[in-house]
């Protein structure tokens, strides 16, 4: 019977004198954000039924599981991490080793284990963002809804500012749809999925209350973010991909080195997304932000852009690329307004995309607009449908 | 051993280009010479991205001076990117009062190092000997704190304690028409951060971060509305404009207020707000026109009217940010449009700190007046027009005007004749 990890560290103990065999570790929250609950108990069953074939043992939790084998059997534990990588989803993704799964050698990693299970470390070099972090415990220690405050922002600032952001850094593809023809992906937007951050950091903390302070956090988030993909992820994002960026940010010093390990061939693949209200609290600010970035190759986004704003807004002139139109239910009826037509085809439609897309309907509606470009949970949905799509940008 | 000055590593590369010259070519931008709010950490760091097409081999570099000037010493300039670079800089600084009144060639030079490394030189030995006998120059910034989450939470917890009213301050907002219908049409009521921050945060500077500076208007807004319910004037001026995040009309407090106040309220929303919620603005336009109410937009720039339908925005009032950048003639030609296609906006001309702007307000037909020089006319005018003229000076005249309450408005021994309307004559 599969034990606790409170058995796994008295088990443990018992060796620490000449410890020796396996232990697997996996953690699942940190797996895939496509590890459902019935993937999880498949892996859970495989685990139990491995423990019952061969001669090791199962502790598990809520988010992790260790299997212990003696040490004679490493490869009976690669095989069956080759099987659960398969099952989960695993294989797929750009995590490394340490942050999903870990295999220790109790000859040499008996300490580094015991460490881990007693709380004192985690096995990536940076602190993890998951519920049971040491970081969290500010943010978990009441029940009732705390409000967002000045002071827990900045509590949560300090918790982001080492935090390995990997696990909820998202992508989401922008693609081209024409027609019935598949999706084609152009490019991904990257950003943190603010869900997973409150779910892991405070959850009790209704941060949307605030907008403010939201911008303020999704500005710390910005920053994290570039700095992740310098310090990280250099391989994954070198091209079509787009960031979501404040003037100031681009105007300072994280812009700066982030821009400095890219592949200047690539730049122009790179989309800078930068909301409508900051470019509007200071045109001129913009002004010298998107000359900086064109000048470097990169291209803009407006974000943030409404059905209302669209009326105001002159792509050209300011110097965009791109705007993202987010959809609702208002476009259904502004689709035979003659106002709004107009502003989308002095924006040209070639250059918008349509985003937070969920249906079918609002592809169908953007396209009879003269839209070509979509992003949203229904667009990754149906691109994932045609894995070739996916792959061939 | 001391580390080098900035002015000292200048010379050093100077005098390491001996017999180089003809090569070489330096750009000085003297950001000492703009207003103190252009030369911000923001504003520098924006410059020196500017700089980046001329810093794009080996022998460029780029040098910020003790007073923040800058210098850019490079090899081989093309003298278009350098013209380029210039012009952009320049563009960001239009609005500066400082650089309409001086010659171009006092903001930017280039020197020729073949013929003029010498009078380079000189320029910043000058500097140089200036910070070796500590002389503060008067475009020093001062070092400020960074606006921090837990500065603002501070702020917060003070103001929950302390009288808002304190930095409570009106400024008239005057109309002179062309048959002599001179008045004062509205007071702006303000809540003064700059006062604010010299009493809470002196070392910080509140502008720096929009995000915590908005969350922090929102309490001030709420603040500001319940300490206009305790005020008591001798006189209302016809209207009263507030400046509001759209978050605050929907408060009760607003509700309050917008029933007890004697007279009618203007609310002037900034540009970043109404495009973080455009919806929750036109809601709340319709809401204060329901209820008898103006709306007005702040601080529009001529670089708003450039990029964005400032029109289509449908507010009663547009506040324009005066700077000669609107003497040009392509914003001058669009203003005269403006007006005679849309005579009901009411086009305000704000922050007229000189006779200069008043002048060409009048000129290019605007009817709406704000800002110090309009406060310093309607205070000698006080002064003139009051039985004790001659016990006060003119800045406590001033000073006095601009409270509603407290000590400083206690300064004065005619507090009736502080409220009282005036008759203004203008040339």
């Amino acid at each position: 019977m599969s034990g606790t990890l409170g058995d796994l560290i008295q088990f443990l103990e018992k060796f620490q004198d000449d410890p020796k065999g396996w232990v697997l570790g996996l953690f699942f929250d940190k797996i895939s954000s496509a590890l459902t609950e019935e993937k999880l108990k498949v892996i859970v069953d495989n685990l139990k039924t491995f423990e019952n074939e061969r001669l090791c043992r199962l502790f598990l939790s809520e988010q992790e599981a260790f299997l212990f084998v003696s040490e004679t059997r490493p490869d009976d534990l690669k095989a069956l991490l080759i099987k659960i990588r398969f099952i989960s989803g695993m294989q797929n993704t750009t995590r490394k080793e340490g942050e999903t799964y870990a295999i220790f050698h109790l000859t040499q990693d008996f300490d580094k284990l015991m460490n881990i299970l007693k709380g004192q470390t985690v096995i990536s070099e940076k602190p993890v963002l998951t519920s049971a972090s040491p970081l969290t415990q500010v943010f978990q220690t009441h029940t009732d809804s705390m409000p967002f405050t000045p002071a827990l922002l900045g509590q949560l600032e300090r918790a982001l500012q080492h935090a390995d952001l990997s696990n909820i850094t998202r992508r989401q593809p922008v693609c081209a749809i024409v027609g019935k023809s598949p999706p084609l992906e152009l490019f991904e937007e990257i950003y943190v999925a603010l869900s997973d951050l409150r779910k892991a950091l405070c959850p009790n903390v209704d941060i949307y209350e605030s907008p403010w302070l939201l911008g303020r956090l999704l500005e710390t988030l910005d920053r994290r973010v570039l700095e992740s993909i310098i310090h990280h992820d250099a391989g994954s994002f070198n091209k079509n991909f787009s960031l979501n960026l404040t003037v100031k940010t681009i105007l300072g010093p994280d812009f700066q080195k982030f821009d400095e390990t890219l592949n200047p061939a690539l730049k122009e693949t790179v989309l800078l997304e930068i909301k409508q209200s900051d470019i509007f609290t200071d045109v001129s600010a913009y002004l010298a932000a998107r000359s900086f970035a064109a000048n470097k190759g990169y291209r803009i986004c407006i974000d943030t852009v409404t059905a209302d704003s669209l009326l105001f807004l002159n792509r050209e002139k300011l110097g965009a690329d791109f705007i993202k139109l987010i959809w609702n239910q208002d476009l259904v009826s502004l689709a035979e307004d003659k106002a709004f037509i107009q502003a989308l085809k002095q924006n040209d439609p070639s250059r918008v995309v349509l985003c937070r897309i969920d249906d079918k309907v609002a592809v169908e509606l953007g396209q009879a607009i003269g839209l070509s470009l979509f992003q949203g949970y229904y667009i990754q949905k149906l691109l994932y449908q045609n894995p070739k799509a996916h792959k061939s940008r | 051993m001391q580390k080098q000055t900035p002015e000292e590593q200048v010379l050093e590369t100077l005098d390491r280009l001996s017999g180089m010259e003809s090569s070489f070519c330096a750009v000085y931008v003297a950001m000492s010479r703009l207003s103190s709010e252009n030369r911000g950490y923001r504003q520098l760091e924006i410059v020196s991205k500017l700089f980046e097409p001329l810093l794009n081999h080996a022998q460029s570099r780029l040098f910020l001076l003790s007073n923040h000037d800058f210098l850019l010493i490079t090899a081989h300039p093309s003298l278009e990117t350098i013209d380029d670079v210039l012009y952009q800089i320049k563009s960001l600084f239009q609005d500066d009062v400082l650089i309409s009144l001086q010659k171009p060639s006092d903001f930017e030079q280039i020197f020729f190092l073949d013929r003029e490394m010498d009078r380079l030189k000189a320029l910043i030995e000058a500097h140089r000997q200036k910070i070796s006998t500590n002389v503060q120059t008067p475009s020093t910034p001062s070092l400020v704190e960074a606006f921090t989450p837990e500065i603002l939470e501070k702020i917060l917890s003070s103001l929950e304690h302390m009288d808002t009213l304190d930095f409570i301050r009106r400024q008239a907002v005057v109309k002179l028409s062309s048959k002599g219908q001179n008045k004062v049409f509205f007071h702006e009521y303000y809540t003064s951060i700059l006062n604010l921050q010299k009493a809470l945060c002196p070392s910080t500077d509140l502008l720096t971060e929009k995000a915590l500076f908005h969350q922090l208007t929102e309490t001030l807004d709420r603040r500001m509305l319940g300490a206009l319910s305790h005020v008591s004037l001798y006189d209302y001026p016809s209207a009263i404009s507030l400046n509001l995040n759209i978050s605050s009309l929907s408060t009760p407090i607003f509700e309050k207020l917008a029933k007890s106040w004697p007279t009618r309220l203007i609310v002037e929303f900034q540009l970043s707000d109404i495009f973080t919620n455009l919806k929750g603005y036109h809601q709340a336009v319709k809401i204060l026109h329901d209820k008898g109410h103006l709306v007005a937009l702040d601080n529009i720039t001529a670089l708003d009217f450039q990029y964005l339908d400032v029109l289509g925005l449908k507010a009663d009032f547009i506040k324009l940010f005066w700077s000669p950048k609107w003497a040009q003639p392509e914003y001058e030609r669009q203003l005269y449009a403006l007006i005679k296609s849309n005579p009901k906006v009411g086009l305000i001309l704000s922050r007229c700190g000189s006779e200069d702007a008043l002048q060409w307000g009048k000129k290019v037909g605007l009817h709406y007046f704000q800002g110090r020089f309009i406060d310093a006319i309607l205070a000698a005018l006080a002064k003139n027009s009051c039985t004790f003229g001659q016990e006060c000076s003119l800045s406590t005249c001033l000073i006095c005007r601009s409270v509603l309450s407290g000590k400083l408005r206690q300064q004065c021994v005619h507090q009736r004749h502080l409220d009282a309307p005036l008759e203004i004559k203008v040339k």
